[in-house]
């Protein structure tokens, strides 16, 4: 009889433990996390197998000779920055629609490199219809020292229609020499030192 | 020994009992339907035959005052809260009459906000509430701190009424981790009721909750359903408004597998003319107003009088430079409905000229005067109008 009773109570509590188990490991939740991490790897893949093609698409092609404005309502032209400033240039295109955060993560890659690079020839262009917004962004991004125009216009390259941020060295016929832009899927936080050393090379070359 | 085994036997059974406490609710829906067939023909707004008055407010431009792009504004009973994307999400107070009173400042300490993702004004309590991240901070009407509350449940958003606060989460949440569409509080956010709103078709974008000042109840929607829901303090769901239109209702079903932006894809390119629900609603004391889409025509704007059910509606408004028929809808207070107008989307400071001819009906002589000395980078303006 004891010995019954001590086999029910065990057995009653790896049954009752199991489920307690099973309800802290929810199944569903593994499911989810699963798939979680299949999305993410694909997305990944998918952000390299991009970067072949808009490097393709976009090097060698010529932008259009825009209408850049400070926030003073200065204008100057894209081709005459460049050459006021160096052979070639790097390009830090942002929209006012594009999120935020990875905004910041963009100019705080050009930020942590600032030594590296020469920050005059380093243009961070804002394509944002309202010009409250655009001085806003200034102050937000902290670029106030640096080179900071507006262009609403469309520069006439592909990588315009990605709605990222994103980096091009050009040079002064307007022809985009590189791309380098971040993988969406990590707000850009794996645009490393790697991208840097290439976009550095290319402007050097 | 064996009096010890039957306690850790029922301890440990008591223990897997812990069943949730929730359950699904179904919706009350005892109203008259509104047919507004009418309504969703062709045919132009002339907003001033049924506007009786207009207010602006500029907002105060200043270095702090600054707004980025707006995603939220409430009108208080002495001061209007905006929640811009300033630094992801931040909020500003202003006055009244415009004037600046301050920015909430942000970081990580006592009182600072890291990304204000949806503020609500408890207008029993006069308290502002500004959800950040997976805290509540709360201030009192002028925007000095309080306190904080960390709720111990998972939510997406909330709002406050009456002495309760509502907490909720999108729909295709609930449907993959099980947890209960709506938890209602008490003011120190301990939770008191928890239920499930009885399922429909996940949508992609479009608002949730209504726009009105009436705390009484939390009213909400869901686009696509052409119903106006509401939650009272007992928690009971009733269907406030429910709108028909046979000879325009665009036929949705065919798309429910849909769970991304194909859905809009499809819908726009096959049903050319016919319309649906948008998600823009807003109430005030005698007004409702909703905003729909006719498939490839533009935006309809209906208005309804609550009293007489008079139905006034519209193609592409704005067209009209009518400053109530321009702007975003951002809110309503009393009589008023809100909006605010971001002029560089609207033809940019050139275009001023023509929203101040066209206006000169609606607006005071210091509130044309304002708009004349509007420069092209302050602030937004808001519209506050009342209808006859």
């Amino acid at each position: 009889m004891k010995k019954t009773l001590i086999i029910l109570v065990v057995t009653a509590v790896f049954v009752s433990e199991m489920v307690l188990l099973y309800k802290i490991f929810d199944l569903n939740h593994i499911i989810a996390l699963k798939n979680n991490m299949i999305d993410n790897l694909s997305i990944k893949y998918s952000a390299m197998q991009q970067q072949y093609p808009l490097g393709i698409l976009n090097c060698g092609q010529y932008a259009k000779d825009r209408t850049l404005v400070d926030t003073l309502d200065n204008k100057i032209t894209l081709l005459d920055f460049i050459n006021t400033h160096g052979e070639k240039i790097i390009i830090c295109r942002f929209a006012e629609l594009e999120c935020q955060e990875c905004i910041k993560y963009a100019i705080s890659v050009i930020n942590k490199h600032k030594d590296v690079f020469d920050m005059t020839r380093v243009l961070f262009l804002a394509n944002t219809k309202s010009k409250r917004i655009f001085k806003l962004q200034n102050k937000e991004y902290n670029i106030q020292k640096y080179n900071v125009l507006n262009c609403v216009e469309d520069l006439g390259i592909q990588a315009e229609q990605i709605e990222y941020p994103y980096f091009i060295v050009i040079d002064n016929e307007l022809r985009v020499c590189g791309i380098y832009f971040p993988n969406k899927s990590t707000h850009g936080t794996d645009f490393d030192f790697k991208n840097v050393k290439l976009m550095y090379e290319n402007l050097v070359k | 020994m064996k009096q010890l085994l039957l306690i850790i036997f029922v301890a440990t059974i008591i223990s897997c009992n812990n069943q949730q406490n929730y359950s699904e609710r179904n919706v009350i829906c005892d109203v008259e339907e509104i047919n507004i067939s009418s309504a969703l023909e062709n045919k132009d707004l002339i907003i001033s035959d049924i506007v009786d008055s207009v207010k602006i407010i500029v907002l105060e431009t200043t270095e702090k005052s600054i707004l980025s792009s707006i995603n939220q504004v409430i009108v208080g009973d002495k001061f209007i809260y905006i929640r811009d994307n300033y630094e992801s999400g931040g909020v500003a107070i202003f006055k009244k009459d415009g004037s600046f009173l301050k920015r909430l400042s942000h970081g990580g300490g006592p009182g600072e906000i890291n990304r204000a993702m949806r503020i609500s004004y408890d207008k029993y309590n006069k308290k502002l509430l500004v959800s950040d991240s997976r805290k509540i901070l709360i201030y009192n009407e002028k925007g000095d701190f309080i306190k904080d509350i960390s709720p111990k449940f998972i939510y997406a958003d909330f709002i406050a009424f009456k002495d309760k606060y509502l907490f909720f989460q999108l729909d295709i949440q609930n449907a993959e981790t099980n947890l209960p569409s709506f938890i209602i509080t008490d003011t120190l956010f301990k939770a008191i009721d928890k239920f499930y709103l009885n399922k429909k078709r996940y949508v992609m974008g479009g608002n949730f909750l209504s726009y009105t000042d009436n705390q009484d109840e939390v009213t909400f929607f869901r686009p696509l359903d052409n119903s106006i829901y509401s939650i009272g303090y007992d928690g009971k769901i009733k269907t406030k408004y429910k709108l028909i239109f046979p000879d325009f209702e665009a036929n949705t079903d065919k798309y429910n597998e849909c769970r991304d932006n194909t859905f809009w894809t499809e819908l726009n390119k096959e049903q050319k003319g016919k319309c649906y629900f948008v998600g823009d609603f807003a109430e005030t004391n005698n007004y409702l107003f909703f905003r729909f889409d006719k498939i490839r025509k533009g935006d309809v704007y209906v208005y309804i009088n609550k009293k007489t059910k008079a139905i006034f509606s519209g193609i592409n408004p704005f067209m009209t430079n009518e400053l109530p028929n321009m702007g975003l809808l951002a809110g309503a207070y009393g009589n008023y409905f809100v909006k605010y107008l971001s002029l560089e989307y609207f033809g940019g400071i050139g275009a001023m000229s023509k929203i101040i001819e066209a206006n000169k009906k609606f607006l005071s002589e210091n509130d044309l005067a304002k708009l004349q000395n509007y420069k092209e980078d302050d602030n937004p303006i808001l519209i506050l109008y009342k209808m006859k």
